[in-house]
Parts: C-alpha cells; structure tokens; sequence
C-alpha cells in the first residue's frame, strides 16, 4: 500500500505544476472590439479551463449578451466557485462580449436522439469492492488538493462525491488516466482505481 | 463517444480550428424526428421538438429536461425520505412505505418558468428556451399532504422546503432547495411522484421522487426530492431569495430592481402552443387542422383564438374541457387554406378573462413568456 501512496505524491506534484498560466503584461482591459491575439487566446484559455468544469460551452456559446451582462454572468460564476483567477476576468469577459454578443449571428444547438439521451446517463458501474481506507489516502494525496478534502470540489476541482461522474465508471477513469484541460493525468493501476472508486462512493447518501 | 456534448465540442474544435468555431456551424448533424434540442449538453437542458408536444401525454423519453447540476446519484435500496422540521413526527420513509400509502394519479403541464427565455427582447442570461420547454405528463404518487399530516404540521408552519438531491459542483454552488407556501403544499393534486405516464420515473426526472405542483412553474417541481421540512419562513438559499424572482413592478432593461420587489414565482400564465402544423410545415391543401394546447397556470383555459391572417382577424377554436389544475386543454380549429404563406398566431384567455399578450412585458430572468404563438408554414395547391 505504502507504494501506491508514494506515487500518488508524484502524481500531486504535476497537478502543481499545471495551474493557469501567469498573466502576461498585456493590459487587462483591452478594448473589446479590437482583441489582440494575444488578449483574445488568453480569455479562450481561461473561459475553456474554468466553465467546463461545471458545464458544456453551448451553455455560453448560445447566449447573445451585451459586455456589462457577461462581466455580471462571469462575476455570478465566480461567486458559485469557477476559479477564474481576478487579473483574467477582463480578458474573459473581453472574448465572450466580442464572440457571443447582442450582434452575433444566432447560435445552432446541436440535437440529441431519444436514444443518445439515454446513452448519455447511462449507469457504468464501477467494479465492486476495493479497499476505502487506501482509497481515502490515495484519495488525499492525489486528489484532495484540487478536489476538496472531503471530495466535494474545490479549489479548482469539482465535487466527485454523489457527482454523475460516479456512476460513469469508464469516463471517470479515463479522465483519470488522461487527465483533461487543467487536471493532468494521474496514472493510476486497476486496483488502486477501484480503491479510490470504494471511497467516494462509500460517501454516497 | 457516448457523451453527446464531447461529440459535438471535437466537431467544432476539428472542422472549426478553434472551440469558438462552433457556433458558426449550421447545425452539426441534420436532427432526426423527434430530437431534442440540446439547450446545454451538460449538465442536460433538452427543449422538446414541437412534435413530440401534438399528444396530450408528451412521451417520457422526448420529454423536456431541465438540469441545475446534473442527476443525483441515489440508490433506491438505501434511499430513506425524511419529512422533519416543525412536525409532531420526523418520519424516515422508505420507497416501499411509500408506495403503500395511498397512489394519486394527476394529469399535468410542466413547464421551465425560462421556456420562451430567448424570444425576449433585449436577450437575457440563461438557457435559450425557445417553445419546447414544456409538456404534460401523468403523475403519480403521494400527496403532499398526506405526508404532512402523517408527520403532523405544528402551527408555527408555514412553508414546506423541499430539498432536492443534485450535488452542485463547487463548494460555493448553492444546492437546489425550493419552499412551497404550506396551502399549495397541501393542494390535494400537488405530489411527491414516483410514477411518470405509468412508468417508474426515469432518472433525468427526479428518480426516485420528485414534487409535482399542479399549475405552478417548473422550478416548483424538485426533482431527486431527499427531504422535506415544515418551516416558519420561506427558505434563504439562493434559489428562492434571488434566483426565479420576478420585479413587481416590472423594470426596464438597465434598470436595477429593489430586492423588495422581487417576487417568487409561483403559478404559470395563460397560454397557447401550436403544435399542428409544425412551424416551416408545407402542407398540401385541402383541408387542415390548426391545434394545439392551451393552460392557464392554477386557472382553466376559457377560449383560445386562431390567427392565420398576420393578427388581423381571429376565430375562436374549440376547447377541450379541463382535466384538473394545471392540466393542459386541447385546441382544434379546422382550416381551408388557399396555397401560399401562412402566419398562424394562437391565444388563449382564461377563466378570470385575462387573455395572453402579444408579446408579454420583459423581465430580467426572462421568466414567463406568454406571447402569442406564432408558426408559419407554406401551402401548396
């Protein structure tokens, strides 16, 4: 067990090492109209790492708002946890005016069958038993940091526990295994995979 | 691939050069009949296609879905509800305790109070609702009330909080809790359901219970329902304090509303859908039946009239009776057009005589759109 442990701190290690990159000296509050590209890649980077934590981009690509309402719609997610770090709002709010404002063609939903509906939240359950114990302390050193002591999300992490992440076992460890967006990949072996899946489940109501 | 919202995210991303690209895209794939529209793909917020609106009971599967933070993950053998508060009883029931109680069905309208969001003008935040965000359903399970009374309401209560089982995602998240004012908790047709259209409810919709509150908005309906507790007051969290609150009176656009003026949401307004002929419909002439359905929140749907000359001149259609509160009436007016292009506008007046506008007056929310409906379609000879 002591092992698995160990690795798991190499694993928090690279989680460390990909956080947001550092602002650059570009003003904060560029014009919206005229983005530079540099400006306009820096919001993108942000508005892709820090909303699809939570939900998809159609949510926002689909919206038609005005500067002053995006700044009070990202200022609103903020307060709900999406860690935008403050010297990016600008450029965030500077893309998402400049793409998704009150003048920008109308956005085309995507459609979804019946049966994708359902495929969609399908249970895939994850394999029976493991050990919690070693879950929880793979759990605190390879996850915690950014999922929250207690598996219910934070700082830059979203909840796990009673996620519907938890019932798509084969996403879950794919994500896991590949990492995705800010979260790296965190190279797990099957056994210690089903050790981490007996602890945030066990912390289902 | 089983995750349709990561499909569609890599197609912009490939054919596009970039995620923005994506809404510049016609439509991805051509949508099959019957389709949902997927307002958000995650968590899901799926509009129903006008199609699967013309029955009187909309289909489970293409029925409308409206997410705050995604499914609750609830294993029904383990599950307990717990109905506590200001109640002589805490009671802890499980499924098979509560399917033994007595088994109401009720036919009713559920409805997003955002469903006609995106046809405000100036545009508003949140899911772009356009007419889909409905549908009727059967519900069954227990009143309300009979939990109440079995756990036995103490006077001091005077709202009835029901908690719902999403999971919000952040810590800072506020968790979807909404308080029902202890007279419609006790409406014998308001519900903790079980049961959709005779079928056990399906997971997107509150599995294994979810509250069903006849005549009032969507946001009223709480779906994965953990618990329930009699309050003196109305609860604080967001969701009823700030969140699907309404100016009384109304603001303008750029105007900021005082706090003591926003009202909860509570019953849904008058109005009409036309579900036949669908909108961009071209129909070979002879004759035709413009129909649809008509509801009026807690009220019942007196008269529904039929435009298919641009609102210069109406006909009355005829209205099926009401089948209980916050059921939806049918509406059918027979129709002989000459080929050519056809605006159709519907609307409906209730009982107290107030009758939809033409277009309903804007709110920050963009909560309750009511406005005339509207399809147009071709005829040809």
């Amino acid at each position: 067990m002591r092992a698995r442990v160990v690795a798991a701190f190499v694993v928090v290690a690279a989680v460390a090492c990909k956080r947001s990159p550092p602002p650059s000296a570009a003003p904060a509050n560029a014009a919206p109209v005229t983005l530079s590209d540099e400006a306009r890649a820096r919001g993108q980077q942000t508005i892709e790492q820090n909303c699809q934590m939570c939900h998809a981009l159609d949510l926002v690509q689909s919206q038609r708002l005005g500067r002053a309402a995006w700044e009070k719609e990202l200022k609103k997610m903020i307060s709900w946890g999406a860690p935008v770090p403050p010297e990016e709002v600008a450029a965030a709010v500077s893309v998402l005016a400049d793409q998704f404002g009150v003048d920008t063609p109308p956005f085309s939903p995507s459609s979804m069958s019946a049966a994708e509906v359902a495929a969609s939240i399908a249970f895939d359950e994850p394999p029976s038993g493991g050990d919690a114990t070693h879950g929880a302390a793979v759990y605190r050193v390879a996850c915690a940091s950014c999922h929250g002591a207690d598996g219910g999300g934070g700082p830059v992490g979203p909840a796990l526990v009673e996620r519907p992440i938890m019932h798509r076992a084969h996403d879950f460890e794919a994500i896991v295994r590949d990492g995705r967006r800010r979260m790296p990949a965190v190279p797990l072996d099957a056994a210690t995979m089903r050790d981490l899946f007996a602890f945030l489940r066990a912390a289902h109501g | 691939m089983s995750d349709p919202s990561r499909r569609v995210i890599l197609a912009g991303l490939v054919a596009g050069g970039g995620w923005l690209a994506a809404s510049r895209f016609a439509r991805l794939r051509a949508a099959e009949p019957g389709a949902m529209v997927a307002r958000a793909s995650r968590p899901l917020d799926l509009e129903s296609s006008l199609a699967a609106l013309d029955e009187e009971f909309t289909p489970n599967d293409r029925f409308f879905v409206r997410s705050h933070f995604g499914p609750a993950v609830i294993d029904e053998r383990r599950f307990r509800l717990e109905i506590g508060g200001l109640v002589g009883k805490t009671l802890t029931l499980t499924m098979a305790e509560l399917r033994a109680m007595p088994k109401v069905t009720v036919p009713a309208v559920l409805q997003c109070s955002g469903n006609g969001r995106a046809l405000y003008r100036p545009r508003v935040p949140g899911a772009q609702w356009q007419r889909g965000g409905v549908g009727q359903a059967a519900w069954s399970g227990v009143r309300l009330g009979d939990l109440l009374r079995r756990a036995g309401i103490e006077p001091a209560g005077k709202f009835v909080r029901l908690g719902g089982g999403e999971r919000p995602p952040m810590p800072s998240t506020p968790s979807f809790v909404r308080s029902l004012p202890l007279d419609k908790a006790l409406h014998p047709a308001t519900l903790i359901a079980y049961e959709m259209n005779g079928a056990p409810l399906p997971l997107l919709h509150g599995a294994p219970l979810r509250a069903v509150v006849p005549g009032w908005v969507g946001d009223d309906w709480v779906k994965w329902l953990r618990s329930i507790r009699v309050e003196a007051a109305e609860d604080a969290g967001f969701y009823m304090k700030s969140g699907y609150r309404m100016p009384d009176p109304p603001i303008k656009p750029g105007e900021t509303a005082k706090p003591e003026s926003m009202r909860a949401m509570t019953s849904m307004v008058v109005k009409a859908l036309i579900t036949r002929p669908a909108a961009g419909a071209r129909l070979a002439g002879a004759g035709a039946l413009i129909a649809g359905f008509a509801f009026a929140g807690e009220r019942t749907v007196r008269a529904v009239e039929v435009s298919t000359d641009d609102g210069r001149s109406w006909s009355a259609a005829r209205v099926a009776p009401s089948k209980g509160i916050g059921s939806w009436q049918r509406f059918e007016l027979p129709w002989k057009p000459k080929p050519g292009s056809y605006r159709l506008l519907a609307r409906a007046t209730d009982d107290s005589g107030v009758t939809q506008p033409e277009r309903p007056v804007w709110n920050p929310g963009g909560y309750l759109w009511n406005g005339w409906d509207d399809v147009r379609c071709e005829v040809t000879s």
